[in-house]
């Protein structure tokens, strides 16, 4: 027992022999878990940022519509009244309340929008002004006038600006709304259309600018009430609710939960992965491009660790040679080269986890500013936030720290080994 | 002497082949991932503009003045009276980068079928044109595309053709006002459903003949709205378009846009992404650098003694210093030969056959607008290739040079005496 620790002793005792070749290879090794981390936390952090921003701009983290909207996106499907109100009533109660940041019910429908100067085919979203605030990304996108804000029928519509411009419509413009009546499935009226067809004037009371083509051209949104009245839908009854949680990982929860309490009535509940696959698959893209640069940068720190330890080995033949002429025994040697490098891994690593977390945790706050970037004369618009915002769990640091930790040790095994080896009368050869 | 110094460095370098390979492997090993690195990003950058631009908008758009973006029906190219449209056609081909081009034609229109209806674009083309600009015909899920055995035949995208109930076959009437202000009306066969990916051309637009479109709105066959065109090379774009413009404008009134003027959601994107990937690719440079710093500063710094020796037998100082700079020159040079070698094979992988992302889901996705398949291929970026090499061979002549000029300042005795 007395000889481990007096190796242990004579170990540490090495380490500090050379400072500045130890201060070194604990810079190097440092530097690349530090570096390591900062890149996993950008990688992270943007991976985050679009699943965020996406799904924002589409039905949230977790939607709630009627069973088979998805695959028909038939616009007749409608959620009865009284589920809306038990998801909601659920989504009040306990533990679920505190991982839901918002609700919004919405009315999905076409219709025809007219002004003096054209008219478009348009996507008309009603929803409840205050509610959809919390889930949706576009009233935090206005560029004129405000989001709805109260859920009066006689309120205005809010548009966007690619719609705005090709309708020539400003704040306050008066532009025509023709929708057709939503039937039910299966109720055939037998009559020609054009009885049920409506228009209503409406007034633009605001104007969005998302930078998506499709968003920017087509959606408008109207009062829930308003949008109901138009379309000829009672009872309340809604297309969709639109959950947005504060965590997206608990995307699959909510969903089992709210199938769970929404059993027995005809409709679909699907998170993210499900209403949004073009996202899904946009994301599992990034993971993948996430993956090979995480390898890449691994196998690149794993080099430097490897050719630092292999360079100390070679600079201390003469020393190992030393050592050995005064008894100490190979194995007795290999423990204190391993002990040496553990405890300069130590070393390394506490350096690279401060300096990495303290970059990190910049980037995570401050953020990376990436405008320097674009080129003057774009358009403003951004769909992608420009700042960049690192984001780093618990699990990747650990994951990170092990993963160099054990390179580094599997590595010092073979400085060892070739020190348990050297061969002695060659080794005291002064250059 | 310098003569000498090169015979030096060089017996210096084969003395110690350990330390030489390890020193060589360090930035060999550091170039060669930066080269992959580089060429994945160039190759996503190029990817995204490719398939973003091939779909339906194609790179290069030529329209009358005040055309684009409001796509009035009236503006054609050449006024009211058109243009010689083959003529023009000849005329902008004549440009040895322009590798294609295509007329079209665009309108807006109710398509209506059994009870229901939906506001659509309607979009002519000459199909065999078309088809050596954009890539839409690639993406019919069901029937076949354009062609002359079915003139008034449509195709169009698979969520309007659910959402509206029509399938293959299916009689459509399209619904539209037409240049003379009457209002046109006609019924037309489903040829062909597409699936893009892009929701705006799965659920909006109709594709048809150039002819039959200039029919339904009442157009003369002189008249289109935009000529679109193909390069060679697509880094050309904006250069080219204002080639074109200067050129188209002798003989008629235009106005030519790039991809980056069509598209600055597209542009847009690319320019984040770009950011994303310089500062990623910065953070792998740092990696490479302190690994070839790091392993440079250890060889050098172990050899003071042998430093002395020289200084002692007689070398100056500057001669120490020159000598080992030398070696370490050599030595960068001929890692990056080694890395360059060693990424070579890895490069050509990459552009020709590209990295599986994700053989499961195998099938089109789309980013900002762009279509991106699961296939990523490398695009070749020299310009990161000589910076990275620059900037590592730099790195270890300054690496090199440190302790050097640390042993140099030293009394032979006292580097003789460091172990």
């Amino acid at each position: 027992m007395t000889g481990l620790y007096l190796l242990a002793k004579i170990s540490w005792r090495n380490l500090w022999r050379n400072p500045r070749g130890t201060l070194l290879t604990a810079l190097a090794l440092g530097l690349g878990l530090a570096l390591l981390l900062i890149s996993l936390g950008l990688l992270d952090g943007g991976h985050e940022q679009t699943i965020a921003d996406g799904v924002r701009f589409g039905p949230g983290h977790v939607v709630v519509q009627a069973r088979g909207y998805q695959d028909s996106s038939s616009d007749e499907l409608l959620l009865p009244a009284q589920v809306v109100s038990t998801v909601e009533g659920f989504l009040q109660t306990g533990n679920i309340k505190k991982i839901v940041r918002g609700v919004s019910p919405r009315l999905l429908a076409t219709g025809l929008m007219s002004s003096s100067a054209s008219s478009a085919g348009v996507r008309i979203v009603g929803v409840i002004p205050k509610d959809d605030r919390a889930v949706s990304l576009i009233p935090q996108r206005m560029v004129e006038g405000t989001w709805l804000t109260s859920d009066d029928k006689l309120s205005g519509v809010v548009i966007g600006d690619e719609l705005a411009r090709k309708l020539e419509l400003k704040i306050g413009s008066k532009a025509v709304l023709m929708t057709q009546a939503l039937r039910p499935p299966g109720i055939q009226t037998g009559t020609a259309s054009g009885d049920e067809m409506q228009s209503t004037l409406l007034r633009v009371s605001g104007i969005f600018r998302t930078g998506l083509q499709a968003i920017d051209a087509n959606m408008i949104f109207l009062p829930l009430s308003a949008a109901q009245a138009l379309l000829g839908v009672s009872d309340g009854q809604v297309t969709q609710v639109a959950l947005l949680l504060v965590q997206e990982g608990d995307s699959p929860l909510v969903a089992r939960a709210l199938r769970k309490q929404l059993t027995g009535s005809p409709v679909e509940v699907l998170t993210w992965r499900e209403s949004l696959p073009m996202l899904a698959q946009i994301l599992g893209l990034d993971h993948a491009f996430n993956y090979i640069m995480n390898g890449v940068i691994l196998a690149m720190v794993g080099l430097g660790i490897l050719n630092t330890i292999l360079m100390r080995v070679l600079e201390r033949r003469y020393e190992f040679g030393v050592s050995k002429a005064l008894g100490l025994e190979p194995r007795q040697l290999a423990i204190m080269v391993v002990g040496e490098s553990l405890a300069l891994t130590a070393i390394s690593l506490t350096l690279g986890l401060v300096l990495g977390l303290s970059v990190q945790h910049y980037f995570a706050t401050a953020g990376l500013d990436l405008r320097w970037i674009f080129k003057a004369g774009l358009p403003p618009a951004l769909v992608f936030d420009p700042i960049l915002y690192s984001r780093l769990s618990v699990v990747r640091i650990v994951w990170s720290v092990s993963i160099v930790f054990a390179m580094a040790t599997i590595i010092s095994f073979y400085p060892a080994l070739k020190a348990a080896r050297t061969d002695l009368p060659d080794a005291l050869k002064v250059l | 002497m310098s003569g000498r110094l090169l015979q030096l460095a060089w017996r210096n370098l084969w003395r110690n082949r350990r330390r030489t390979f390890i020193t060589m492997a360090a930035i060999a090993f550091g170039y060669a991932m930066l080269l992959f690195v580089a060429c994945l990003m160039a190759g996503l950058r190029w990817q995204m503009i490719q398939n973003g631009t091939c779909l339906v908008m194609s790179q290069i758009q030529v329209h009358a003045p005040g055309y684009y973006p409001n796509r009035s029906l009236q503006k054609t190219l050449g006024g009211r009276q058109g243009t010689d449209v083959s003529a023009m056609l000849a005329s902008i081909a004549a440009d040895r980068r322009v590798n294609a081009v295509a007329p079209r034609v665009y309108g807006y229109g109710l398509l209506s079928a059994a009870h229901r209806s939906a506001g659509v674009e309607l979009m002519g083309v000459v199909s065999e044109q078309e088809t050596r600009i954009t890539t839409l015909n690639s993406q019919v899920v069901k029937g076949t595309y354009l062609n002359a055995r079915v003139p008034k035949g449509v195709v169009i995208g698979d969520k309007l053709a659910s959402t509206i109930g029509i399938e293959l076959g299916s009689e459509i009437v399209l619904l539209t006002q037409a240049a003379d202000g009457s209002m046109g009306n006609d019924v037309y066969t489903v040829v062909g459903i597409l699936h893009t990916g892009l929701d705006a051309v799965d659920r909006g637009l109709v594709l048809m003949s150039l002819s039959s479109l200039q029919d339904l709105l009442h157009l003369a066959p002189g008249r289109i709205h935009e000529v679109g065109i193909k390069l060679n090379h697509i880094t050309a774009a904006s250069t080219v378009a204002a080639a074109l413009e200067v050129r188209l404008a002798k003989s008629l009134p235009v106005r030519v846009m790039a991809w980056p003027e069509l598209a600055p959601e597209l542009a847009n994107y690319i320019q984040f992404n770009h950011g994303v990937t310089v500062v990623l690719f910065f953070i792998f440079f740092l990696v490479a650098v302190i690994g070839v710093m790091n392993t440079m500063l250890m060889a050098v710094f172990e050899r003071t003694r042998e430093f002395g020796m020289l200084m002692a037998i007689g070398m100056r100082p500057t001669q120490v210093i020159g000598l080992i700079l030398t070696e370490a020159a050599g030595l960068a040079v001929a890692s990056l030969v080694v890395g360059a070698t060693l990424g070579v094979p890895l490069l050509w992988y990459l552009q020709v056959h590209g990295l599986d992302l994700g053989g499961a889901t195998g099938e089109v996705v789309s980013v900002a607008g762009v279509v991106v398949g699961h296939l990523w291929y490398g695009r070749q970026d020299f310009s990161a290739y000589s910076q990275a090499a620059i900037g590592l061979a730099a790195t270890a002549l300054v690496s090199a040079l440190y302790p050097a000029w640390r042993a140099a300042q030293l009394r032979p005795t006292e580097a003789m005496r460091k172990v």
